[in-house]
Parts: structure tokens; C-alpha cells; sequence
């Protein structure tokens, strides 16, 4: 009895596992930051999160839960509710006041704002997706891991263009054949064999976190065109289409959105492009220079998709609570036009950083010549 | 010079080729482009009344020719596609539509009589 006893999950263990997915939920998404994971010195603080808002400000959640729902705090309650002396800022607070200052809190965002930050990060296991959302990006890793493989391989064969004959290679790999590619393949790298998996795991943490961006956006798309449509309801109201400031609003919102997000996508684009022709002649450098443009625009894409998602999850949230028109274009009025500033200001950095930023298009001229 | 002008800029080679025969049929004076270069080049030369714009390309992407287009206020009917994606066709839509562009998305890959329906209107205006 003992033996079945040991084997039945207990109460305990049902909480852990809870625990354990809400961990992983909150490394997968891009606007929740756990607190555990940053060196805090209040201990009450470090059991609570950071999250963003439709607004796109960061406030404290202490706890969020089906009964007692969300409960959160104002940056400005902080001192208070933790009893902080007065005086100079308590350390906490400080940190606490660097991170909501982050447009993102998206993973990639955040191994590169910490260290910008100075924030060491106790767990680094931590700022890594997790097992199921890895799984998930499967459908977007295979577009950059096949010509990986086709290069390992050395095969052009359509029957590589699927996952099925992906499986079928792995499981009777011609060792010779591909233990050769490698070689050659470092050889073009100018690293040692030895080095080869730094080089793997490094390309597919570059384009697993290409994927996480892509696949964010490929989900937010049909809800911005949602978004769209029932902009144009509430434009075609009578009583609203009187209201010049709320066609405005309406306009400015819709305009906004549409074009970050084209921007967003061409830049994805511009990242699949370079990444094919990367791979038609691999070498040190051309790898380098994608690893550079994919990671140049790392923060600001995270910032963009970050806002763009709680916009339309708010806006979401607000029309399944079936509140009519009116209801409709007050949120319009206040939650989604708050934060839109932000939103043009970081596609205005965008436009300048594209400037200065490594094009592929420069990279091949600049080789050429 | 024909009162119907179509200009397609998409680099797959074959497909121009098909959308050259269609409107050569709807009596369309159809010039094919395989990057944005040449597109825009060609909608200075060409003048065109129809653009058909494929999403990806070569050297540019979709989005940003479409928000070329509404920088220099086109005036022609613009029909963007997307392989096998008709949400990025419809976002490039969204991109034009109310600012200026007369635009749709013609979801891809197209069927002849598709296409056909979609190049049979009145004669657009000039650029």
C-alpha cells in the first residue's frame, strides 16, 4: 500500500506542477516578468511578478487567481507597501523602476536589457523558452534548419523538404558522407571540428528566437485584421461617426498598428532572405553578419510584438465582455489610444536603427567590391 | 500605348508569364518585373493602370512597394498576393486602403478564371 501511496500525486505535488507550468507560461510570454529570477532583496517582492497592461504600463502583480482575480500595484505604491525607508531609493526599487522601463520582457529582450542593466540574472536557465513552447516553434525552426541539414547532408532531394523525409535521413544518416560535410563545413566556418556544436547550438538559438518572433506575429495578425474590421463598424455608426475626435483616434490606432506590424513583417522578411543566401556560400563571416542583423533587431521587435499583443488581447478581452458601441469606442478613447506613442516612438528608433543597423544587401556589395 | 497597362513585378518567372497571357487576353499591355529595382523603374516608364505586387521578392518585400506607392499616390488598381499566406496580402491591403490606394488581396497560389476576374474591370486610372 505504501508502494501505491508513494506513486499517487499528492496535494503538494499537483501545486508544484501548477507552479512549474505558470514558471514556464511566464518565461514564454512577452509581457511578464517573474520576479524570482531577478536578485531582489525584499522577499515579498521576489514572489511577485512584473507585467505589462493594454496601457503598456508595468505595474506589480502580487498575486493573480480565479477568485481573488488580479491584484496589482502602482510602481509609485512600492515604497509603502513594502515599507521602504524614505530617503534615498531603496535598491529594489531602483531595479524595479530600470525593468518597467522595458518595452518587453520577452526572453531575448531580457538577456540583452539585463546586461545592458547590469542585472545578473541567479538562474540563467531561466531566460530559455520552455520544453512545450520550443515544440511549438518546431513548424518555424524546420525553414532554417533544413538548409543546415541539406548542407550536413549534401542533398538537394525534395523528399528533404518534409518533415517525414527529415526523420527518414536522421534515422540511416550516411555517417562518412556527413562526418565529411562537417569537416568541410568548419573548414568554411574557419573553426575547429571540435567547435561545430557551438556553432549549431548558437544558429538555432539565432533562429529560435527568429521563430518565437515569427510565430508571435503569425498569431497576431488575423486579430489585427480583426481589430481592422470592427474599427470599420464602429466608423459606420451614425451617432459615433459625428464624434471627430473618436474618427481620429480610430484612424490614428488602425494606421499605427497596420504599419508597425508591415514593418515588422518585412524585417522578418529581410531576416529569411539573408539567411538563404547565407547559406549559398556559408562562411565565417556571412554567418556573423546574419547572427548581427537578427540581434540588432532583437529588442526592438520584441518591443513592438510585446505591444502590439497587449493591445489586441485587451481589445479582445473588451469585446467578449459583449459591451456595445458606445462601450467599445471609450475603450478606443482611453486603454488603447494610452501607450500608442510609444508604439510610433520605438518605429521611429526603428527607422533610424535600420540606418545604421548590417543590411545583407550592404554585406554582399561590400564583399563584392 | 493601351488604355490597360498591367505591371507585375514577382520573381517567379513562370507565373508572369501565365499573368502575361491572361491579360494579354483582357487586352492588357502587360510588362513582368522580377524585383523592386525594375518595378519601379517600369512604373516610371510604363505608367501602369494595373500593379499586380507579389509579397516577397528578391531584394525588397511587398509592404514596403506598397507604402512607395502611397508616398508617390498611385492611382492605379493594386492587387497584392501572398504565397500561400492571404493574411499578409490583406495587412498590405490595410496598408493602402483608406490612404489613397485602390487595393485588394488576390489570395495565391490563383486560378485562371481567379485572375481573370480579378484583371476584368473598367480601365483604372493613371498613376
Amino acid at each position: 500500500m505504501d508502494h501505491i501511496e508513494s506513486e499517487t500525486p499528492t496535494k503538494n505535488d499537483s501545486a508544484q506542477s501548477e507552479e512549474q507550468a505558470q514558471a514556464e507560461a511566464d518565461m514564454d510570454s512577452m509581457h511578464i516578468l517573474p520576479l524570482h529570477i531577478i536578485p531582489l532583496q525584499t522577499p515579498s517582492l521576489r514572489r511577485a511578478r512584473l507585467i505589462k497592461n493594454v496601457r503598456l504600463e508595468s505595474v506589480i502583480e502580487l498575486f493573480n487567481d480565479a477568485d481573488g482575480g488580479s491584484g496589482q500595484i502602482d510602481l509609485a505604491e512600492l515604497p509603502g507597501t513594502f515599507g521602504w525607508p524614505q530617503g534615498a531609493p531603496h535598491p529594489d526599487n531602483r531595479m524595479i523602476s530600470a525593468l518597467a522601463e522595458l518595452h518587453s520582457f520577452d526572453i531575448y529582450t531580457l538577456r540583452n536589457q539585463l546586461r545592458r542593466l547590469g542585472i545578473n540574472v541567479e538562474q540563467q536557465s531561466a531566460l530559455k523558452l520552455s520544453a512545450k513552447k520550443r515544440q511549438e516553434l518546431m513548424r518555424y525552426m524546420n525553414e532554417f534548419t533544413l538548409p543546415l541539414l541539406r548542407q550536413i547532408y549534401n542533398t538537394t532531394e525534395s523528399d528533404f523538404d518534409n518533415m517525414a523525409g527529415l526523420i527518414k535521413k536522421y534515422s540511416a544518416p550516411d555517417k562518412k558522407i556527413a562526418l565529411n560535410n562537417l569537416k568541410e563545413m568548419a573548414d568554411k566556418l574557419s573553426v575547429d571540428l571540435q567547435t561545430v556544436p557551438d556553432f549549431l547550438e548558437e544558429y538555432a538559438d539565432i533562429y529560435l528566437s527568429v521563430s518565437y518572433g515569427k510565430y508571435c506575429l503569425n498569431g497576431l495578425i488575423p486579430q489585427i485584421l480583426m481589430f481592422e474590421e470592427s474599427m470599420e463598424e464602429l466608423k459606420e455608426n451614425l451617432e459615433l461617426s459625428n464624434d471627430v475626435r473618436l474618427m481620429r483616434s480610430i484612424d490614428f490606432i488602425k494606421e499605427s498598428i497596420t504599419d508597425v506590424t508591415a514593418s515588422v513583417v518585412s524585417r522578418f522578411e529581410n531576416f529569411e532572405r539573408a539567411s538563404e543566401s547565407m547559406w549559398e556560400d556559408i562562411t565565417a563571416e556571412s554567418f556573423e553578419h546574419v547572427k548581427k542583423m537578427v540581434r540588432s533587431h532583437h529588442v526592438t521587435i520584441g518591443a513592438i510584438l510585446c505591444s502590439l499583443t497587449l493591445k489586441m488581447t485587451g481589445w479582445q478581452t473588451n469585446l467578449s465582455a459583449g459591451r456595445g458601441l458606445v462601450r467599445r469606442a471609450d475603450f478606443i478613447r482611453s486603454d488603447m489610444m494610452q501607450g500608442m506613442e510609444k508604439i510610433n516612438g520605438i518605429e521611429e528608433l526603428v527607422k533610424k536603427q535600420q540606418q545604421s543597423a548590417p543590411t545583407w544587401e550592404a554585406f554582399t556589395v561590400e564583399k563584392a567590391g | 500605348m493601351s488604355d490597360r497597362r498591367l505591371l507585375v513585378v514577382d520573381d517567379v518567372v513562370e507565373l508572369g508569364e501565365a499573368v502575361r497571357t491572361i491579360g494579354g487576353n483582357l487586352g492588357y499591355d502587360v510588362r513582368h518585373s522580377t524585383n523592386g529595382k525594375d518595378f519601379k523603374q517600369a512604373m516610371d516608364d510604363f505608367n501602369p493602370t494595373t500593379v499586380m505586387i507579389d509579397i516577397v521578392l528578391p531584394d525588397i518585400d511587398g509592404f514596403q512597394l506598397v507604402k512607395w506607392l502611397r508616398e508617390r499616390g498611385c492611382g492605379a488598381k493594386i492587387l497584392v498576393s501572398a504565397m500561400n499566406n492571404l493574411n499578409y496580402a490583406k495587412l498590405a491591403r490595410s496598408l493602402g486602403k483608406g490612404r489613397g490606394l485602390d487595393i485588394s488581396a488576390l489570395p495565391k497560389p490563383y486560378q485562371d478564371d481567379e485572375l481573370y476576374e480579378a484583371l476584368d474591370y473598367g480601365v483604372g486610372t493613371s498613376p
